[in-house]
């Protein structure tokens, strides 16, 4: 159950990385990979039986809907899914700062990529330094924003269930 | 164990994913694509949905708004057309009429009885008592107060009104009374009169006050009076609440003939114990 829970928020993230674009970019330039940091979070956390299928599932409809060769996306997530399997035993997964740490090369690799691969077609400066440095750090700050956001929620959930409780 | 049976995973879905790419250009991947978004269409439907309600709610509040600023629109022109007309009359009746006309602006009045309005010119402007005040459809009435720069004027809504009113063919000579508001009574009806429902009555020029051959009402209703006698119900042809100008005319007693002047004769001569008169001209 927890399972297609998982599922249907990638599904989401992919529907809102791709569908709405403009929505997480600042000035429709620099893009917010939400799906980097839902792969990064979910590589962390969840057994690679699991992310690795899904990954390569989640590929080939990011292909599909952005017309790249099919099997390119593929391959970039779940090579980056791999590599953060291999370290995850080397890290605190649960600080923020290793958080942050994993989604940025994330980021970093998949732009990489893409800059190595498409840069030949665009031959733009802004282009590489949009992808190579803004927008994983666009991605980042995004990243901390909702961590806090979640954090101080949750701590406000505390208080209201101690309170609830004591009374 | 678990490691390689992740690393066997990883490397055969990675070369599923080579396998896909290599035969990008040799194979037709358009039924697989459009099945791979499959998946996302029940996101994007729903917010089509979302976004197709809340623009539907927002042309709905458009519309509602563009209506309402129409119909005010509409209102103000419907307001500008009957205030063009009226002025377009009150230039045509300038022209027509022969007499002086002096334009007033109804200033105010009483609105419940509309006995009396109040008129922002006086006898600075060469107004005085018992002048008449028309307008485009008929007459008001007439000037029973006038300072310097104002005057009172006694509507066809008073009680003391009254004008002699006669039929289009001046052949029935009658006085009009007040009867009620917005309604004038016409009494003595003499029995060979043959007026129906719906004629005209004009003033018919008799007294001091008004001039001959304005329109004074319709004849509404032919009722019976408790004495037996029939009288006329006229309703007036001018609306007195609905006035915003008027005309302050004066009759010119000269130019119409009297009935109740004096004859003067010229002594000829007596005949026995007759004297004999000639008629002057």
């Amino acid at each position: 159950m927890i399972y297609i829970l998982w599922t249907l928020i990638l599904l989401l993230s992919i529907f809102v990385s791709v569908i709405y674009p403009p929505l997480f970019s600042i000035g429709s330039i620099v893009r917010i990979d939400i799906l980097m940091v839902a792969l990064s979070l979910f590589s962390l956390y969840l057994s690679p039986y699991f992310t690795l299928p899904i990954f390569f599932i989640a590929g080939l409809i990011f292909d599909s809907f952005y017309m790249t060769p099919l099997g390119y996306h593929s391959i970039i997530f779940l090579a980056i899914s791999y590599v953060i399997f291999i370290i995850k035993p080397f890290i605190f997964k649960e600080k923020f700062l290793f958080q942050m740490l994993v989604i940025s090369m994330s980021v970093f690799i998949y732009r990489l990529t893409d800059t190595v691969i498409f840069f030949p077609r665009i031959k733009s400066v802004s282009y590489v330094l949009n992808n190579l440095i803004l927008s994983p750090i666009a991605t980042i700050l995004f990243y901390s924003l909702i961590y806090v956001l979640v954090k101080i929620l949750g701590r406000a959930m505390n208080i209201y269930g101690r309170r609830k409780q004591a009374s | 164990m678990t490691n390689k049976k992740i690393n066997n995973l990883f490397i055969s879905l990675v070369f599923l994913s080579i396998l896909i790419l290599i035969f990008n250009d040799n194979l037709n991947y358009g039924p697989f694509r459009a099945l791979l978004r499959t998946p996302i269409k029940p996101f994007i439907s729903i917010i089509d949905f979302a976004n197709e309600t809340i623009g539907r709610s927002m042309t709905e509040k458009m519309l509602t708004q563009c209506l309402a600023e129409e119909m005010v629109e509409n209102q103000n022109l419907r307001f500008l057309k009957h205030e063009n007309d009226m002025l377009r009359g009150m230039l045509q009746m300038r022209t027509s009429l022969t007499y002086d006309l002096i334009p007033a602006e109804v200033t105010g009045g009483n609105p419940s009885e509309e006995s009396e309005i109040v008129i922002n010119k006086g006898s600075r402007s060469g107004l005085r008592e018992g002048m008449c005040a028309i307008f485009i459809n008929g007459i008001v009435g007439k000037i029973v107060e006038c300072a310097n720069t104002y005057s009172v004027i006694e509507t066809h809504s008073n009680m003391n009104f009254k004008v002699g009113v006669c039929d289009k063919d001046k052949k029935y000579f009658m006085i009009a009374y007040f009867y009620e508001k917005g309604l004038l009574k016409v009494e003595n009806i003499q029995y060979d009169v043959v007026l129906s429902e719906g004629d005209t009555l004009y003033t018919s020029g008799f007294g001091n006050i008004y001039p001959a051959n304005l329109r004074v009402g319709t004849i509404k209703k032919t009722m019976k009076s408790e004495d037996g006698e029939y009288f006329y119900l006229i309703s007036p042809s001018e609306k007195i609440g609905s006035l915003k100008f008027v005309y302050i005319t004066q009759k010119e007693i000269e130019s119409v003939p009297s009935l109740f002047t004096e004859e003067k004769n010229e002594s000829v001569g007596n005949f026995g114990w007759y004297r004999m008169f000639r008629r002057m001209k």
